[in-house]
């Protein structure tokens, strides 16, 4: 009896074990990549249209900078022949997979450095997120180059996820004045619209700003879009197909243990 | 021999699963975040315990205990770094520890420590025993004939009879 006892308890340690370092591996292999997040806009029933695409440089777990922002409107030589641009990169594809690859090569292409993972972010699971951690404060300076005209103006305010999902389709540009936006012309809103998700994104990424209750309600709610793919994770790694696959009480404990782990 | 033999299968039994125990208990807590200041102290509490009740006995618990927390605290510290459990324990958190693991392997010794049976000693007259005339053996029942030589039985039992000479000295009246 005790010879089993002992058997069982072995083998659930080192399950345990083993589980704890898939996942801390998992986690610290996405902590060290650079990933291209592609801010969507579905109301129309399509696939999707990119309406903000931002790549993070991620150095143990921590954001290298600002994310640096690229142009919907920009494509490749070879895509650009075929009318593909990085907004309707996912439209314009015969599958998912096909059009994620296009939007890589294109950003890849214009930014010069090497992707490692596409994530696409849907506006309504931005909001999901945002809502799930208070308005996000934003405190930047905005200054979009129109042709040879270079706007310069700041944008001091709280954005909350109702705020940031009208932002993505472009219906609403939190702490900008109607004289600021009809200045400008509708081409080079993308600008304004990709430094206030950006900044958002990056006070999203900054974990330690969070109380304990925070950090796990940003987990949860994470957990629930990533699985109802409203964020969605091309070629996921173990501790990602984890999250998706296992229960979702268990897969909460997995993200949740990687935003400790991050802060 | 046998029970030097049974006390140290005991001891290590308790040793290893307390062990095994703990250890799933720390790292299941402390992956779970449930309030690490405290759950670590459960662990080893819960751990020390069943060492305890395995091992049996109240020393031989809390030795047992001790070192099954120790051996989890050790995995702990040697694992923690690679599985990213960033949580340090201060000197002072490794010796409450202990005193938790200690106290949960005498607790667990104690409800289980080995019971002494005691005899009870029958009540009332000592049985008395006859002695047969002919072949001077001793019944242990009363019977009317003996079953070693089945010569008839005196009435008076070997235990008055010794009375008997005990009073007289050994003299027939």
């Amino acid at each position: 009896m005790n010879r089993k006892l002992l058997a069982t308890l072995g083998v659930i340690l080192i399950f345990i074990i083993s589980f704890i370092y898939i996942t801390a591996s998992g986690i610290s292999q996405l902590s060290n990549e650079t990933i291209l997040f592609l801010f969507l806009d579905e109301t129309r029933g399509d696939q999707g249209t990119v309406e903000v695409a931002s790549i993070a440089l991620f150095k143990d777990a921590h954001l290298q900078g600002s994310l640096i922002k690229v142009s919907p409107l920009s494509s490749t030589e070879a895509l650009k022949s075929q009318g593909v641009y990085l907004s309707d990169t996912l439209v314009k594809s015969s599958s998912l997979a096909e059009g994620l690859q296009n939007a890589q090569d294109i950003v890849e292409t214009t930014a010069q450095m090497k992707v490692d993972r596409v994530v696409l972010i849907n506006a309504v699971a931005l909001k999901s997120v945002i809502d799930a951690v208070h308005p996000i404060p934003v405190d930047i300076y905005v200054t979009p180059q129109v042709l040879d005209r270079r706007f310069s103006f700041p944008i001091n305010t709280s954005v909350t996820g109702q705020q940031a999902e009208q932002c993505i389709r472009g219906q609403f540009y939190p702490g900008v004045t109607d004289e600021t936006l009809l200045s400008m012309p509708e081409d080079y809103l993308w600008e304004v619209k990709a430094d206030i998700i950006n900044s958002v994104t990056q006070t999203l990424f900054d974990f330690s700003a969070y109380t304990p209750e925070e950090q796990k309600s940003l987990a949860h709610v994470s957990v629930e879009q990533f699985r109802s793919d409203l964020i969605y994770v091309h070629h996921r790694n173990t501790v990602l197909t984890l999250v998706y696959h296992l229960p979702e009480s268990v897969a909460k404990y997995i993200v949740n243990f990687a935003v400790r782990r991050i802060a | 021999m046998t029970t030097i033999r049974q006390e140290i299968t005991s001891f290590l039994d308790g040793l290893v699963i307390g062990f095994l125990i703990a250890s799933i208990l720390l790292f299941l807590l402390l992956y779970a975040d449930f309030v690490p200041a405290y759950s670590y102290l459960l662990a080893l509490l819960v751990g020390g315990c069943v060492a305890g009740l395995i091992a049996r006995g109240l020393w031989k618990g809390g030795v047992s205990a001790f070192f099954s927390g120790f051996f989890a605290l050790f995995l702990f510290q040697v694992t923690r770094e690679f599985l990213s459990l960033e949580y340090e324990f201060s000197l002072y958190q490794i010796m409450v520890g202990f005193v938790a693991v200690i106290v949960g392997g005498c607790v667990g010794g104690f409800l289980t420590r080995p019971t002494v049976i005691v005899l009870a000693q029958q009540k009332g007259e000592p049985q008395k025993v006859y002695v047969c005339p002919q072949c001077s053996a001793e019944i242990p029942l009363k019977t009317k004939y003996c079953p070693e030589c089945g010569a008839r039985l005196q009435k008076v039992p070997l235990t008055e009879k010794i009375q008997k000479i005990t009073r007289t000295g050994g003299e027939e009246s």
